[in-house]
């Protein structure tokens, strides 16, 4: 399987994933602004998923505080790197772009 | 010694707290889908908290190691995580090593097909009865 360097890139395709999937936080981590426009995008997230689910009512806000403290308070970077590797990037079909470029473009070397 | 035990003590704390708060996060989540999913089928009536109670305690209580892991994966297949791994594991491969087919099935969205039928002398392209041409390069 080694023969055309497959694992080789098999494991650049991997570390670039995980570079992707972790740079939410990285961004977070070094510009302030972003952490705080990134902590504003998830309690929108949080609020709008939430009442989607039950509807309007005081059930609805009290739920959403509760995951708005346990996922922007409390845990931020996890939230944030969930939710640009999962609801972002996966459900545009990123990554297949990122497998197939990084594939394509070392197939010559 | 006793400062790397320490640190990792710390760790290994931090990292089961990490953990249960997602896990809580995760069981509210799951919550709504039980509630949202039993009221949309009978409405907002006795019946449907009954049912909303019962089903609650058997996923979040006595059978969540199982209906955590089966939501868990519910969603990432909902977001399309399978054809992430079809890529990976299936098409790429094909795609480097170029699955025994031509520049055409590589690039082409017949996928081959005309290269398959010049080599097997399929009716239609001129080779019906010759002898078959040597694999194009």
């Amino acid at each position: 399987m080694n023969e055309s360097g497959m694992v080789q890139i098999f494991v650049i395709i991997l570390a670039v994933l995980a570079l992707i999937i972790v740079l939410p936080a990285l961004v977070m981590i070094t510009i302030p602004a972003a952490d705080i426009i990134m902590r504003i995008i998830l309690i929108f997230l949080i609020f709008t998923t939430v009442r989607g689910y039950i509807g309007n009512g005081i059930l609805s806000i009290l739920i959403s505080g509760v995951l708005i403290y346990y996922l922007v308070i409390k845990h931020p970077f996890a939230s944030a790197i969930i939710y640009v590797a999962i609801f972002f990037l996966l459900t545009l079909q990123v990554f297949s772009v990122v497998i197939f470029g990084i594939g394509m473009g070392l197939r010559k070397f | 010694m006793v400062g790397g035990l320490l640190s990792a003590g710390i760790a290994l704390l931090s990292f089961g707290e990490f953990f249960g708060d997602m896990m809580i996060a995760l069981k509210i989540f799951v919550l709504m889908t039980i509630i949202s999913f039993v009221v949309m089928h009978l409405g907002k009536g006795p019946l449907s908290i009954i049912l909303i109670i019962g089903i609650s305690w058997f996923v979040l209580f006595d059978y969540w190691y199982f209906f955590g892991g089966i939501y868990v994966l519910m969603m990432l297949l909902m977001f399309g995580v399978a054809g992430i791994l079809v890529d990976f594991f299936f098409v790429f491969p094909g795609f480097m090593g170029g699955g025994g087919q031509t520049q055409e099935a590589q690039v082409g969205s017949t996928g081959g097909m005309l290269s398959r039928m010049h080599k097997f002398g399929a009716p239609g392209t001129g080779q019906a009865g010759r002898p078959r041409m040597p694999p194009p390069m």
